[in-house]
């Protein structure tokens, strides 16, 4: 037996603390290795965290809108498995302090939560304001007051996270300028429709595209430092509308042509769409894939950001004659090939979404 | 404007001595004023200098002398009544309530009851529960009547004289602390106007709303809070009626935390009101606290000093108050 601390993960290079969206689990509750217990939120986006570790939540430190540093506990596991340094450190094990600094205010205090739990929410005029103008619900709301009493402080200033993330968003695009790029046009035909479901139709484009940077190695690399490095794993940013904004989640292509790829692709961004994007789906992207179909753009093209080499835009379809057409433009880092590579990789990438298109069909 | 320091009852005196000399209208009456110089002295050689037809020693009936100051004013004199404590009025009130605030309004506008009623108020010199009231709220209640009280000599200079020019009935309620503090005041007949709140401190982390003696209290607790950090604002409410609101709910917007001191007990008292004005209006949206009042208990004021003190604010229950509010719930 071992108390075992779940913490505030680090997800990213930057990330040095995080703001708890959603604890899943109570004390008390059984938890499984892998299981998603809690949803925290970085300066970019919200993301699931997983357990490491199986056991009994004995202990939850922290409640939704608590800020903490990366590695702090999130709640404390009774594990079963061996504890092999159990008796080697005399000190106490690590359990988490809690929020309160007094701990007989934070006694004090269970009481009038649980007297109002479910019928009302005690909050002070002022928040109640400040929440209603926000469109906050004001039962989501965790008081960081000892009474449990809702202030203004702890209702989230509005846009404050969507501010945080245009940011973030600035520092990356920012990078673009280090990566002299160039973009091509095409209209291609197709015989039969892409798929409605924006998730399936990404699915559709992605192994299109994966399968044209396959073919052109000359594509499907990187110039870092003095270098070019090819590309082991190809990593698709997708492009995705979250109640927060615009989120990027982060597909390994590795088995991209299995039907369990597909499954999972769907998975990560449909939960990307309600701004949870898993840990495991942060990573830095090779290449970026945008379809704007669903807002009726015919035609983009977006930055190229290290450590990506190349990106996909697609536009709206439109039915033309017995057939369909899609306005495509590629973006490819002009030091790992010229624009007649890129008209190459459009003419592959026509031929690979057609195959695509036959083998669903 | 000259830098001369005198007491709270010296300017009561100065006040009253200088609208005798520029309005034949304006007397005094009530009881040991004369010869004695008044029960706190505030009378002092008033007696001397303009006679017993102007400065007249009364019988000890309250109701008689307040029933003689609303005749007087109603055939147009402006009389002032010293009454010994405030807490004889109780003695006096059919005429302060019945006659002189109604009087105007009863005779359609026509006749005015320009008195000037002054009585000492408020605990802290071990006279017991019969002497020691803090009476505001009682006149404060009752429309027609104005209440002032003055928590510095400058302010019973000039609110004196703003409620000799007033028309209408004034209740002075003078504190027994303050007669002998000190302060600036300026020599000539300046007012200080009624139905305005003064604003004694500034301060960005609370404000104290105060009356009488508080102000004072409040301002040397805001002087320890401050040497620890904590900025107070502090209001002196100066006429309770009319109640001037925007300095207070200016100074919550600002710091979002009210704490309202007085010395008369909580029940029913008169920062209830205050209170209340500030959960009317828009003010309550910045309050990130309950309102926070400190006031004396609900008991009679005892008689042995040590337990005369615990039952008001002292300046350790206003600072520990304020280190409360600050602290949160």
């Amino acid at each position: 037996m071992a108390q075992t601390p779940v913490v505030m993960p680090k997800m990213s290079m930057t990330m040095t603390e995080g703001e708890v969206v959603e604890i899943l689990v109570k004390v008390g509750d059984r938890v499984e290795k892998g299981q998603v217990v809690a949803v925290v939120g970085t300066d970019k986006t919200d993301m699931e965290v997983e357990s490491d570790h199986e056991g009994e939540v004995t202990e939850v430190s922290v409640g939704p809108g608590d800020v903490i540093d990366v590695g702090a506990p999130l709640f404390v596991l009774e594990t079963v498995g061996e504890d092999l340094l159990a008796g080697m450190f005399d000190q106490a094990p690590e359990v988490p302090e809690t929020v309160n600094e007094e701990p007989t205010p934070a006694e004090e205090a269970v009481a009038p939560k649980s007297e109002v739990a479910g019928s009302q929410v005690l909050a002070m005029p002022g928040a109640r304001k400040l929440a209603a103008e926000a469109g906050i619900d004001l039962s989501q709301v965790s008081p960081a007051s000892a009474a449990g009493i809702i202030k203004q402080s702890d209702i989230p200033a509005p846009g404050s996270r969507a501010a945080k993330a245009r940011e973030h968003i600035a520092k990356v695009v920012n990078t673009s300028s280090q990566i002299p790029q160039f973009s091509l046009s095409t209209t291609i035909g197709l015989g039969s429709p892409l798929a409605e479901d924006a998730n399936s139709r990404f699915v559709q484009l992605a192994r299109a595209w994966v399968r044209t940077l396959r073919a052109l190695p000359k594509l499907n690399q990187h110039f870092v430092g003095e270098e070019f490095v090819s590309i082991e794993e190809i990593r698709i940013a997708a492009l995705v509308k979250s109640p927060l904004g615009f989120v990027s989640p982060t597909l390994s292509a590795s088995n991209i042509d299995a039907g369990e790829w597909e499954e999972n692709a769907e998975a990560v961004l449909r939960a990307a769409r309600e701004n949870r994007i898993p840990a495991g789906n942060l990573q830095p992207a090779t290449t970026s894939i945008t379809d704007l179909g669903e807002f009726g753009i015919r035609q983009a093209n977006t930055l190229l950001f290290h450590p990506q080499s190349s990106g996909f835009n697609v536009g709206a379809i439109r039915a033309i004659g017995s057939g369909y057409e899609i306005d495509c433009t590629i973006v490819i880092d002009h030091r790992i090939a010229d624009p007649g590579d890129g008209a190459e990789a459009l003419t592959q990438f026509a031929a690979e979404l057609q195959r695509e298109l036959d083998v669903n069909s | 404007m000259s830098e001369r320091i005198i007491t709270y009852a010296e300017a009561i005196r100065e006040a009253i001595g200088q609208a005798m000399e520029a309005d034949e209208s304006v007397f005094m009456l009530g009881e040991d004023i004369g010869v004695y110089g008044g029960a706190f002295g505030v009378s002092g050689d008033l007696y001397h200098r303009f006679g017993e037809e102007r400065v007249r020693d009364t019988p000890i009936s309250e109701l008689g002398i307040v029933g003689a100051a609303v005749g007087a004013a109603l055939v147009g004199m402006k009389p002032i009544v010293e009454i010994q404590f405030s807490d004889f009025t109780a003695q006096a009130m059919d005429q302060i309530v019945n006659q002189a605030a109604k009087i105007h309004f009863m005779l359609g506008g026509e006749l005015s009851v320009p008195m000037v009623l002054r009585a000492p108020s408020g605990s802290g010199t071990g006279a017991a529960a019969q002497h020691s009231q803090s009476l505001e709220s009682w006149f404060a209640h009752v429309p027609g009547l104005k209440v002032v009280l003055p928590s510095s000599p400058a302010d019973a200079k000039g609110l004196l004289l703003a409620a000799l020019d007033d028309p209408n009935p004034v209740i002075v309620l003078e504190h027994k602390l303050l007669y002998k503090t000190s302060g600036h005041v300026p020599e000539e007949m300046y007012r200080t106007p009624i139905g305005v709140s003064n604003t004694v401190r500034e301060g960005s982390d609370l404000t104290i709303v105060a009356t009488g003696v508080m102000v004072s209290r409040s301002l040397e607790a805001a002087a320890q809070l401050a040497s620890q950090g904590i900025e107070a604002a502090v209001i002196d409410v100066r006429t309770l009626s009319p109640l001037d609101m925007d300095p207070i709910n200016a100074s919550v917007a600002k710091t979002g935390r009210l704490m309202l001191v007085q010395e008369a007990p909580k029940h029913v008292g008169f920062m209830a009101e205050v209170a209340a004005r500030v959960a009317e209006g828009p003010a309550i949206y910045s309050l990130t606290e309950p309102v926070t009042r400190l006031c004396g208990m609900d008991v009679p004021i005892p008689y042995a000093p040590q337990l005369e003190k615990a039952v008001v604010p002292q300046l350790d229950d206003i600072v520990e108050g304020a280190k409360s509010l600050m602290r949160g719930v």
